[in-house]
């Protein structure tokens, strides 16, 4: 009995530290986007509740952040889409076909994932350029979907190897094809997966810096975070209040989609489907 | 529907090597009949019927549908399970976990583009059929082993198939549930009077429920036969020892000639064989053989003037109204089923057999 007491006592003491640890920059930033004269580390004591760093993010024309957000929400949605139905179609390959080397292509497509990419955007610049691509959402949903297929395509194997063959079966036997496995039995009951990969791809592209800086040049293609982190150059000084009003609004449909999604996403996967 | 299998072969290829999972099975099965396919664990029963459904393609052989081909590896024709119309209720019953009972029941027919109404009422007079109307809005998570398997049997009837294809369905249910559930199931098939087949390892489901019955082996027939004929006329031991619970009784013997009659030797004592019999001693390849007797037609303390031997009571099981006796007879052991009365171990018994029940098998190896 007390040593029950001890360990739920010690499992909080460990959840308030980690939720403490992990929440306190974000309320330092909602705060400081709140106060009237923002400086980078203003004594908490000193700060005047005002909304006018929203107000001014949101209103002005020369800061594009509206368009940031767009354009942020535009390719980080076609990214999470187009990676769930790529690597969903490889997923149901991988795990349906008797695929001759099939662990070799899952292993080849994680090695190729491991080059750190720096090491691309200066090549990826030049094709881009070459194609004519620099500055539209193409030029970002392309690698963002490339960069998190690989990731995506282990997940969702993994989901889908879990998803009993007789399922298939009984869906072959019931008159569909192999296309409408995919799409009435083997998507919905992976649901949990799909989930998490979208929101994981979501995440990502709306987050990624380096070829959202590279690939770039004005708020017609330009991502949240590289436009708030040039917020400073437009000014001369460092706008603290804006960055961290822009900031806290850029979180607002990530914190959302978390919300709405993760009761999908934990749930079991074929509970009830065979026996046992 | 008639179905008819032509030297159907199944072979499956893996690292270690191929496995013959059906090797050269001929076998005629008529319009509405009830078979069963009766063997040990793999022997290759769902390979069997994987073949049939379309979702494994013969190695060798033709599956043929009335007059119509549907699978053939020499001609080259292989109909898809969708073409051939036939329901299955899986080893596992694998339901779809993310639809609610009514659309689980609903898959094949939505799939089919029947229209809404129709659906509506198939769902509900199949559901019916099988008690589950008050399930309708479940899913399979919520449901015990039992609703779940009555889910699976009601999406296969829920259209009408040619062929209802049914592996193992009542492993997963309770003595009590099986019994019950065998019952209705025999019921329904002939209402429906639509030709099944039925996978299973338990030789009582298989007596109980087939107008007739394959033993396989190897995946191969070892023998086609009705519930009594397998009793009465096993073919060979392997079919003597499935059949029958508990198994006959099987001892190493050699037969002798002798005034016109044979006879073996048991204990120290001679039995004359039956003279119908005498064609299949002939047949056998030498005069050893084996014996087969089964525990009910061995029995204890008989009143009437047959002959009888001494056996010795080793361990005793009762079963209710009858009691299972193991005895021992010279080198043989034995175990015979005599209605209860009062044994005690190590007791010396008079033991008798029934001449007409004996059966002779030649020795495999
Ligand atoms: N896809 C496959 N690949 C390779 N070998 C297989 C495959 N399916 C079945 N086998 C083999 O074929 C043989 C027959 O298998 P099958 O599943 O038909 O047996 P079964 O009679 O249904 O057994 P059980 O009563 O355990 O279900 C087994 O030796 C099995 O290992
Ligand atoms: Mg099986």
């Amino acid at each position: 009995m007390i040593e029950e007491k001890f360990k739920s006592v010690i499992i909080w003491i460990g959840c308030v530290l980690l939720v403490v640890f992990c929440l306190t920059p974000f309320l330092y930033m909602i705060l400081i986007s709140l106060s009237s004269s923002p400086d980078f580390l203003t004594k908490l004591g000193q700060i005047e509740f005002s909304f006018k760093n929203y107000y001014s993010v949101l209103s002005s024309k020369s800061l594009h952040f509206i368009d940031y957000l767009r354009n942020s929400l535009i390719i980080s949605a076609a990214s999470a889409f187009f990676c769930v139905i790529i690597a969903g179609l490889g997923a149901y390959s991988i795990t349906r076909l008797a695929l001759p080397g099939k662990m070799l292509i899952l292993f080849f497509v994680l090695a190729v994932s491991m080059f750190p990419q720096i090491s691309l955007v200066g090549y990826l610049f030049k094709f881009m350029s070459s194609i004519g691509w620099i500055n539209t959402y193409f030029a970002l949903i392309f690698p963002y979907v490339a960069w998190i297929l690989p990731l995506s395509l282990w997940i969702l194997v993994s989901y889908f190897a879990q998803i009993p063959r007789d399922l298939d079966k009984a869906a072959l036997i019931d008159g569909c094809t192999g296309w409408q496995i995919l799409r009435k039995v083997i998507f919905p009951v992976a649901a949990p997966g799909i989930f998490s990969v979208s929101l994981l791809s979501f995440i990502f592209a709306f987050n990624e810096f380096m070829f959202a800086l590279m690939l770039t040049i004005d708020y017609h293609s330009r991502t949240i975070p590289v436009g708030i982190a040039l917020f400073q150059g437009l000014h001369g000084e460092i706008p603290w209040g804006n960055i961290m009003a822009g900031s806290a609004i850029a979180v607002i449909p990530v914190v959302l989609l978390t919300i709405i999604f993760q009761s999908y996403i934990i749930q079991g996967l074929t509970r009830g489907s065979i026996k046992g | 529907m008639n179905l008819r299998l032509v030297e159907l072969t199944k072979r499956f290829f893996s690292k270690h090597g191929s496995i013959l999972a059906v090797n050269d099975v001929n076998l005629e099965i008529d319009s509405g009949e009830f078979f069963v396919l009766l063997g040990p664990s793999g022997c290759g029963k769902s390979t069997m019927l994987n073949l049939i459904a379309g979702l494994e393609k013969p190695t060798r052989g033709e599956i043929w549908f009335d007059e119509t081909l549907v699978a053939s590896a020499s001609r080259r024709v292989f109909l898809p399970p969708k073409e051939r119309n036939v329901a299955m209720v899986f080893q596992s019953y694998a339901l779809y976990p993310h639809l609610t009972v009514f659309e689980n029941i609903a898959f094949p027919l939505r799939i089919r583009r029947t229209k809404e109404q129709l659906i509506k009422e198939s769902v509900q007079r199949v559901a019916s059929m099988l008690a589950i109307s008050e399930l309708l809005d479940r899913k399979p998570a919520g449901l015990s082993g039992g609703q779940r398997q009555r889910v699976a049997i009601a999406r296969a009837i829920v259209r009408k198939p040619n062929i209802f294809l049914l592996d193992e369905p009542l492993s997963n249910l309770d003595a009590q549930l099986r019994a019950s559930t065998r019952g209705e199931l025999k019921n329904l098939q002939r209402n429906l009077g639509v030709t099944t087949i039925y996978v299973t390892h338990d030789q009582i489901e298989a007596m109980g429920l087939g107008d007739r019955i394959a033993v396989l082996k190897d995946g191969r027939i070892v023998q086609i036969g009705t519930p009594d004929e397998l009793y009465e006329n096993p073919v060979n031991p392997f079919v003597a020892k499935f059949i029958g619970s508990p198994p006959m009784n099987l001892f190493k013997a050699s037969i002798n000639y002798d005034k016109g009659s044979f006879f073996i030797t048991v204990g120290n004592k001679k039995i004359k064989l039956p003279d119908n019999k005498a064609e299949r001693i002939m047949s056998l390849k030498s005069k050893d053989c084996l014996i087969g007797i089964r525990p009910e037609h061995i029995y204890i303390n008989p009143s009437g003037a047959e002959e009888t031997l001494k056996g010795k009571i080793t361990s005793i099981e009762p079963l209710g109204k009858d009691v299972l006796l193991h005895i021992s007879i010279g080198e043989n052991k034995f175990t015979a089923i005599t209605p209860k009365m009062r044994f005690e171990e190590y007791e010396i018994v008079n033991v008798g057999f029934d001449p007409e029940r004996i059966h002779v098998f030649e020795i495999q190896d």
